[in-house]
């Protein structure tokens, strides 16, 4: 066997070395949501996405949602995003919306969920896509209509369509239906008595109030380790794959509602509320209006049951504005 | 003639009876002053789309359940000020403009004016306007909504389209001097 030469050497190091930069970042970036000291919370603002009358601009939303994507997972493509968080093409992927349009329109835009159902069709099947809320009425005043059959994507009510799993406490769109999950959250402010200032942020916690019974759903309303336990719950904690926030539309104060342009994407549920109190708390600043604190179960859902963390210096927020 | 046929019909009228006489007394129980008020029709090719729906309190819920069915935990702030019971309706036009209306019966004059007053029920930013009373008025683009108060009675009335305003206003006037 010849001995290569002096430039074979060169050209054959300079080779291992590009392998080993391109591989290494990929590692990084493929793991850098899942494993990294720092949880990646991810908002993109775009002033096309909404006009000032509540108009969504689908193109500019379905680039936004991509783009979070991309910036989440390190990966090129929406597709491959999906599966480096876990969406596999045998999945049926369950997405808990809140469509509460009590006083102010804050459901999710059907745009939005459009470009949501367009973008996991690029791993799983449309009729393995089932968004869901607690009430039948709230999906169609927000513009949903009910489809339980074997076409298209599948738009269910918690509480008419599927029954309540007797261990978890939860619908069983959740605990059975679903392999994966999406806690698909509305950026909103609501009253709240037991606050400091009387009212806290109603995201990603309070969204999976709607998969719970209609017995238990009231409790968490004075019982902060109760709301807390939620995301704990089993099926919740091991099938979600991405927390998300609609911002197009959201609400500072309650009943009062600006358009703020942007969606929130993270896989701790914890750091995403985090962000999305941020965002909240800029427009109230702006506003004067005083900051909402960090609410009690946020606390309880970190130090007692390890959800994540909603401390600033674990998390790493990436601003994307187009 | 079967010879049972008068007895067996004598017996479904009396089992229908009291029936209706139980539902009767479940609403008398209610409100202790009579049913609530169902807002009507507001015109203009608007019909019901939703409702009317009854929601009560944790302890004594109504047809379709209690306050926190309705409005989640915002229903607290209510509670406070003694709220009993809401109908919630949604009219609907052809041309998919919404205009809801909720009458919340808050169990005395004081507890309606009361709630009228709190920022966490009637946020700041309004406007105030007359509908018969004084009304705030709130326009968020593309909504635009309004409270008043009427004896016991909160009224919140919303449409989705803000160029339809003034039609709003006029409806909270009817209801404000004909119904309440």
């Amino acid at each position: 066997m010849n001995r290569p030469n002096r430039s074979e050497i060169i050209r054959g190091t300079v080779t291992l070395a590009l392998l080993l930069t391109v591989a290494f970042s990929g590692v990084r970036a493929a793991v850098r949501t899942l494993s990294e000291a720092k949880s990646w919370v991810i908002t993109v603002r775009s002033p096309k996405a909404v006009d000032n009358r509540g108009q969504a601009d689908a193109a500019e939303i379905q680039a936004m949602l991509e783009q979070g994507l991309r910036a989440l997972s390190g990966k090129a493509t929406a597709g491959e995003a999906w599966m480096t968080l876990g969406l596999k093409p045998k999945d049926i992927v369950g997405v808990k919306i809140n469509c509460n349009n009590w006083t102010i329109n804050l459901s999710p835009q059907p745009e939005l969920v459009a470009v949501l159902a367009d973008s996991l069709s690029s791993v799983v099947p449309l009729n393995n896509i089932v968004f869901y809320d607690m009430h039948k009425a709230d999906l169609e005043q927000a513009g949903f209509k009910r489809n339980a059959t074997k076409n298209g994507v599948r738009f269910l009510a918690a509480e008419t369509d599927a029954r309540y799993d007797d261990r978890e406490k939860l619908t069983e769109i959740a605990t059975s239906l679903c392999t994966k999950l999406i806690n698909f959250a509305s950026l909103k402010t609501v009253y709240e008595p037991d606050a400091d200032e009387p009212y806290e942020a109603s995201l990603h916690f309070k969204n999976q109030i709607g998969s719970l019974t209609a017995e238990d759903a009231p409790k968490c309303h004075d019982d902060a380790d109760f709301l807390a336990a939620i995301l704990a719950r089993p099926s919740i904690r091991q099938k979600t794959i991405l927390n998300l926030c609609t911002g197009l539309r959201a609400s500072y104060k309650r009943g009062v509602p600006w358009y703020w342009g942007g969606i929130i994407l993270g896989v701790d549920p914890l750091a995403t509320e985090y962000v999305a109190l941020q965002v909240i708390n800029e427009k109230r600043t702006l506003e004067k209006a005083k900051p909402l604190g960090l609410s009690p179960y946020l606390t309880i859902a970190e130090t007692k049951y390890g959800l994540g963390s909603c401390l600033p210096e674990k998390i790493e927020w990436v601003r994307l504005e187009r | 003639m079967n010879r049972y046929l008068p007895m067996r019909a004598a017996l479904i009228f009396l089992i229908a009876a009291m029936m209706a006489g139980r539902g009767a007394s479940a609403e008398k129980q209610r409100s202790g002053s009579g049913p609530l008020p169902i807002p009507p029709k507001p015109g203009r090719g608007f019909s019901i789309s939703l409702g009317p729906q009854l929601y009560g309190t944790r302890e004594q819920p109504l047809k379709d359940g209690d306050i926190f069915k309705f409005i989640d935990g915002g229903g607290v702030v209510y509670l406070q000020y003694g709220f009993q019971a809401v109908v919630h309706v949604v009219f609907t036009d052809k041309n998919k403009n919404d205009l809801t209306v909720d009458v919340f019966d808050m169990g005395s004059d004081a507890g309606a004016r009361k709630a009228f007053a709190d920022e966490s029920i009637c946020a700041d930013g309004w406007r105030m306007i007359s509908v018969g009373a004084e009304a705030k008025s709130y326009h968020f683009e593309p909504d635009y909504f309004l409270y008043f108060v009427k004896r016991r009675y909160l009224v919140y009335c919303h449409i989705g389209d803000d160029g339809m305003s003034a039609f709003l206003n006029e409806y909270a006037n009817a209801l404000f001097k004909e119904i309440l």
